[in-house]
This record gives structure tokens, sequence and C-alpha cells, in this order.
């Protein structure tokens, strides 16, 4: 069981100069992937390709606005010009911010909208024709528990969580004859920057209900990440997995 | 993806999905022990194919509706290896009975049924989380159904046990954590002989033929596809998931769309 599991695939990671998307491409890379990572924090993402570059893996960084056509299109084909094939697709990008229905604006729910959702299908569109084309892709998009479950003032990030599962399923549904699989992962607290505007009332409410107790490291997302990209998954597609401490059993 | 020296126990570990995940253990390093009721030869033969990979194998006589054997069949893995690691509820027994008679079914066919698919998997949880507890931390899988989730599958009484066993997983998950995982892989369709002795090897063709017409993927699973899935599980990698119930179906639980154009 030496053989890498990524050994031959290309893999496009949105948001990866840090966090989930980070540890996604360092793994991934680690198992053989030629990574692009694509990010609006340039100096982060650069600093991570070099890194994994520096591990002796194949990455590359290209500027990458999930919520502009134009960038995803441009992502795409800098990968394909740089690694000869798209084999893999990460729509890890994602904000989070707390907001009551009193207090969530127009404005407000358009931008999370715009980012978690309208993100991830401009990804699948703009990857799709490669991912295709390579005659066995895969997609992963990034849920998450607030997507299946009620949580206090996230009323907008929930929404759009609940978008991503059911447009994850439906490209699953209509790519799955193409060669294409599509998959979502559903977290509960991890331990990244995103949660930082959390209050700590809600993450103890929930590290208090789930049977594991802790907050999930990066790492445990990406471990997940990889069965569902890997040939390891080849029978899996519209699947929701939860890596979430057991935080969704309540 | 390593379980080097980790210690399993297979239930219905001899023969088809269950053998698949024996020698899927012993690639990763596992000491696996084979449970089988009835398949002694097919057991001895799955043990064989685990050594010639380099990993160590025994096999254990248990009828998992018998308590007495459950606790036996893990003090014999407890004894030979001082540890228990990794718990597979792969065991599993149906009745072929068409969805519209009614007929088709006894209450002792249910019960028959309940007894190794849901009462089976609970001996043998409690039978092994003593010794989880006391390395600090064990995993278990439950091998369950997409029937279980959706109500389809070989009977109603089958559906019915795997819907209890997807419960189970739920209750499992959060009494015995944080020590303990508890996860069930639901399969849709797998080509094994669990078709094939019912139905004949005709029968299974045809239940392959529609899979690959009707599924997304438009592909017929196989056991080593629901041993991956099983096993990823079963890893430390996993180590942040419980109460899941991983479905590996080809896509089956999305439903068939019509066909469309596409480039």
């Amino acid at each position: 069981m030496n053989r890498l599991l990524m050994a031959g695939k290309t893999a496009l990671v949105s948001g990866g100069s840090n966090g989930i998307a980070r540890a996604q491409a360092e793994l991934f890379a680690s198992e053989g992937a030629k990574v692009v990572i694509g990010d609006i924090d340039d100096v982060a993402g650069e600093q991570v390709a070099a890194d994994i570059r520096k591990a002796g893996g194949s990455a590359l960084y290209v500027h990458l606005d999930v919520s502009s056509e134009r960038s995803w299109v441009s992502a795409v084909a800098t990968a394909m010009d740089a690694f000869g094939g798209l084999t893999t697709l990460l729509n890890t990008a994602g904000i989070y911010r707390m907001a009551s229905i009193d207090d969530e604006s127009p404005e407000g729910f358009l931008r999370m909208a715009t980012v978690n959702q309208l993100g991830v299908l401009l990804g699948m569109k703009s990857a799709l024709p490669a991912l295709r084309a390579s005659g066995n892709g895969a997609i992963l998009n990034m849920a998450s528990a607030a997507a299946v479950r009620v949580y206090p003032e996230q009323i907008a990030y929930s929404a759009s969580k609940a978008a991503v599962k059911l447009m994850s399923q439906t490209a699953a549904n209509e790519n799955g004859r193409f060669g294409v699989r599509v998959n979502s992962i559903y977290p509960g607290p991890v331990k990244t920057g995103m949660l930082k505007d959390a209050t700590r009332e809600v993450l103890d409410a929930a590290l208090s209900t789930m049977p594991l107790g802790r907050m999930a490291t990066p790492e445990d997302i990406a471990y997940g990440s990889l069965y569902l990209c890997s040939d390891l998954a080849i029978n899996v597609t519209g699947a929701e997995l939860a890596i979430d401490g057991g935080l969704l059993t309540r | 993806m390593t379980m080097k020296d980790k210690v399993a126990i297979v239930t219905g570990g001899g023969t088809g999905l269950g053998a698949a995940v024996c020698i899927g253990l012993a690639e990763r390093g596992a000491r696996v022990v084979i449970n089988y009721s009835r398949s002694a030869d097919e057991a001895e033969a799955t043990a064989q194919l685990c050594r010639e990979r380099g990993a160590e194998a025994i096999t254990v006589a248990a009828d998992v509706g018998d308590d007495a054997a459950c606790r036996n069949l893990v003090q014999t893995a407890v004894e030979k290896w001082g540890r228990l690691d990794v718990l597979i509820n792969n065991a599993g027994r149906t009745k072929f009975a068409a969805p519209n008679d009614l007929d088709a079914l006894s209450a002792d066919d249910f019960l028959d049924i309940y007894r190794i698919n849901v009462v089976g998997a609970y001996q043998m949880i409690r039978a092994s989380a003593p010794h989880f507890r006391s390395n600090g931390f064990g995993a278990v899988v439950n091998v369950s159904s997409l029937g279980g989730l959706i109500g389809i599958g070989t009977s109603m009484a089958y559906a019915c046990s795997k819907g209890a066993l997807n419960t189970m997983t739920l209750f499992f998950a959060r009494s015995l954590g944080p020590e303990i995982r508890v996860n069930a892989v639901c399969p849709g369709f797998m080509a094994t002989r669990w078709f094939s002795d019912p139905l004949g090897e005709a029968g299974l063709q045809e239940l392959i033929e529609d899979q690959e017409r009707l599924t997304p993927l438009r592909r017929a699973g196989t056991p080593e596809d629901i041993a991956k899935a099983i096993i990823f599980l079963a890893d430390e990698g996993s180590e942040h998931i419980t109460g899941i119930t991983l479905i590996s179906d080809a896509g089956m639980h999305l439903g068939t769309l019509p066909d469309v154009k596409r480039n």
C-alpha cells in the first residue's frame, strides 16, 4: 500500500492560502498530486506553494477571486497550462460571519451567497469541462454542519452552506455519467482563522454536545477530503461526509 | 492509511465483503480476527490471503446472535494479541421477499434477521467496549445498507434491520465517545454471492447491468469499493468522525436523471 493516493492527479484548491484548504493542498501534494493553490491572499498563497515545492511536491499559486467567473476561467487555464490537465477541484474558500435575522443586511446576505454559493457554482462550471475530459474527475465542496442543523445567529451562512449541499448533489447526479464524482464535507467547528468572529458561547455550546468533545483540526478535514478525491472512493458520489466530532448526532 | 499492528475483528469475515475487508486490513498491516458462523473453509482461505500479505490472521467460529459466543470471540482476540482496536460488524442475514408480497415474511423471519443484523451488532459492541476503553480508543464500523436509509433492498425485514443499525450507530456514537468512534457504511449494491446464491449467476448479472444503466456513475459497486470505505472510517486519520452513515452506492440514492447531452 505504498502507492501514493493522488499520483497522476492535478488539484485546484480554492482558499488554499490558509486553513482547511491549505491543509488539503499540503496533504494532496504529499500524496503525489500536482496542486494549484487559488486565493486572494497572494503573499500567503505564494508561500504555501513555495513550502510545498521545498518539501518535494509540485505546486503553484494563482490569484483566484471565487466570485469572478473570469478569475475561475483563468485559474483553470493556468492549471491546464502548467500541469497538462485537471482531475480534482476543491471548493473550499468560504467566509463566515455571525448575524441574527434582525441584524442581517441585504448586502451582508448577498456577500455571503456570492462567496460561499456562487463561488462554488462558478468553480464547478469552470472546471467541469476539464474534469470530464480527464475521464476520472472529482469535485469536493465544503459545506458545514450548519447546512443541516440550526445554529444561532448565522442565517446567511447556514443558507449558503445548505445551498452547497444540494448544488453538490445536483452536480453529482448530472455528471456521474461523464466520469466526475461530486461529494461534500460537513465540518463542525474547526481550528482556523475563519471562526475568529464566532463567540465563545456559540463554540462552547457546540463543543459541549459533541461526543468527541474537541474542535477539528484542518488536517482532520483534509484526511476525509483525500479519501473522497482519491480512487479509494471511486464508487462514492453525492455523499455527505460529516467530520464533526459527532456534532450532527445531536 | 496504515493500520500497523492494530487488532481488528471482522464478523462474517470469511466471504464476500467481509473477506475484502480482512484483506484490505491485512494490506495495511493489521492483525485480523476473521469470524465465521458456517463458512469455515472460506474463512481459513481468507486468513491465508491475509498471511500472504505479511499479516497475522486467525479464524474464530461464532454466531453473533449468541452473546456468549460474542464474548468468546472478543476474548480470543484479546488473549491472542493483548488488545482490540477495531470492530467491523459485517455479519448479516436477509430473506429475499418481493416488496408487494405481504405474506412472504413471517414474524420468525423478522426475528431471525434482527437477531444477527441488530442484536448481533449490539452484542459485539458490548463485548468489545471494555477493551476499547482500556486502550483509550477504538473504532467500530457497522456494515449497514442504503436500504436502511431509503427503504429498499432484498426484503422489508432486512431494510428495517438496517434502519435499526443506523439508529444504533447514532446512539452508540453519543454514548461511547470520546474514546470509541462508531460509524456505519451504507452500500447501495455490490456484486457478491449475497445475490448469486438465491438468484443465480444470471440473476446477479441482471442486477449488475441495472446498476451500470441506472446509477449516476453508471457503475456496479464491488466488495473492494465498500471495503475501502469501511477501512477509511476505521483508520486513525478519521479520528474526528463519529456517528455517520457513509453511502457508497455509485450515486444511487440521488435517483436516475433522464439522459442529457453533454460535451
